[in-house]
């Protein structure tokens, strides 16, 4: 049976939580001085992987609360407002001018990521992508079959808006040929963006799937990250992204 | 339109910017490897590590209610990394790994993992609160009493649900944690 601190109770001496009798311990023991470097390399290793600042800027940008209408009238008026100012559109042949996909096999799709600068990188599966401002998004498809896309987004207060969609239905693809969505798109406002690429065979109507997502965004309580599929036939894609 | 880059946020004079950054210095790293320990993924690890700092900063009374913010932290990392990987559970890349583990038992047998990937890959069997016990038991070298503390529970219920989870995996108990109170 040891008589060492246990991991925490090193930690925990470690931050500068006081406890005498461990402290005590610790200057005689070889064993648990050698674990307190360990953790102080790792405290080392996770400063340098991770800065402050921007460490700082995310928990913060989380931390804040949401202020919000609860009227469902209300809220739908300021989705439809949002519209307008989610996305700003802009002439994708400046961002790409020979665009080129790494797509492969089955359908499939890319949300790239273009800095002002010029540098690109794809989009986070599964974790939300934090975007820097002045960032845009370019939707790239692979059909494999499917003739239609429909792109929707919800946010943390859940105001679902379309993306891409022609008029009240899906956008039609052009061809079978893997292809980047027209334009790109610049997030506006705080907080994560849910977004969904929805590929199918017939055109969706985009009240159906943004019904779908809005109960999708109930079912796991407004956390964006938990949102998979979606109650609407095709195949669909997910990314969550942090506004700047 | 723009926001400030950095905001503020109120709680008295060791809040902000200031206390975030304490607490980068002294707790940072032992929950960011809370969180890569169980999530597996250095990107999905340092979102929750995100996750887990704001909603500390949320829960200003709680927060300041604890005698230790590291075990209080920690608790918090564990909760939310669980239900990460619990929400997770169906998609394709659990399927995978899912194969993957029977597919090495039938080819002779788990290989030679350490401990404590013993404990992360056998967690998914187990309910949420079991799940948590165990990860303050055997990585964190919890107590009983300060496990039961952390979680809510009586000790015996905590101890419960660490033998139901030794009784199925093979991993052992601590000298003196394995007896029960009463006949």
């Amino acid at each position: 049976m040891t008589t060492h601190p246990g991991a925490l109770s090193l930690r925990r001496l470690l931050a500068g939580e006081p406890d005498e009798a461990h402290a005590a311990h610790l200057a005689g023991c070889a064993q648990c001085q050698a674990a307190i470097e360990q953790f102080k390399a790792e405290q080392t290793q996770f400063e340098a992987k991770v800065p402050f600042e921007r460490f700082a800027a995310q928990v913060e940008a989380r931390a804040r609360p949401a202020a919000r209408p609860v009227d469902r009238r209300a809220e739908r008026r300021v989705a439809l407002a949002l519209a307008a100012t989610l996305v700003v559109l802009v002439g994708a042949q400046r961002l790409w001018p020979a665009p080129t996909t790494r797509l492969k096999g089955g359908a499939g799709v890319e949300l790239v990521v273009a800095g002002p600068a010029g540098t690109q990188r794809l989009a986070a599966e599964g974790a939300p992508e934090a975007l820097v401002r002045g960032e845009r998004v370019r939707i790239g498809v692979v059909p494999a079959g499917w003739h239609f896309v429909l792109v929707v987004s919800v946010d943390a207060q859940g105001a679902v808006t379309p993306i891409y969609a022609e008029g009240t239905h899906s956008l039609p693809l052009s061809g079978e040929s893997p292809q980047f969505l027209p334009d790109s798109m610049e997030f506006t406002g705080q907080g994560l963006e849910h977004v969904v690429v929805l590929l199918s065979d017939r055109a969706l109507d985009v009240d159906v799937v943004g019904h779908a997502l809005r109960e999708r965004f109930a079912a796991v309580h407004g956390e964006l990250n938990r949102i998979t599929t979606l109650e609407v036939p095709g195949e669909q894609f997910h990314r969550t992204f942090l506004k700047p | 339109m723009g926001r400030p880059a950095l905001e503020v946020i109120d709680g008295g004079a060791a809040s902000g910017r200031a206390r975030l950054a304490k607490l980068y210095s002294t707790c940072g790293g032992a929950v960011f490897s809370r969180c890569r320990y169980l999530l597996k993924n250095p990107t999905a690890a340092e979102d929750a590590l995100h996750e887990v700092f704001a909603r500390a900063l949320q829960s200003e009374s709680g927060f300041r209610g604890d005698a230790s913010p590291l075990t209080w932290l920690l608790k918090i990392a564990t909760h939310h990394c669980l239900n990460v990987l619990r929400a997770d559970a169906a998609a394709w890349h659990e399927q995978y790994r899912g194969a993957q583990l029977v597919r090495g038992e039938a080819h002779g047998g788990a290989q030679a993992l350490e401990d404590r990937d013993t404990v992360r890959t056998s967690l998914a069997r187990f309910d949420l609160e079991t799940q948590q016990a165990v990860i303050h038991y055997y990585l964190d070298e919890m107590t009983l009493e300060e496990i039961a503390r952390v979680l809510e529970r009586s000790v015996p219920t905590i101890r419960k649900r660490l033998r139901t989870f030794a009784d199925q995996t093979g991993e052992a108990l601590r000298q003196g944690d394995q007896h029960t109170e009463g006949p």
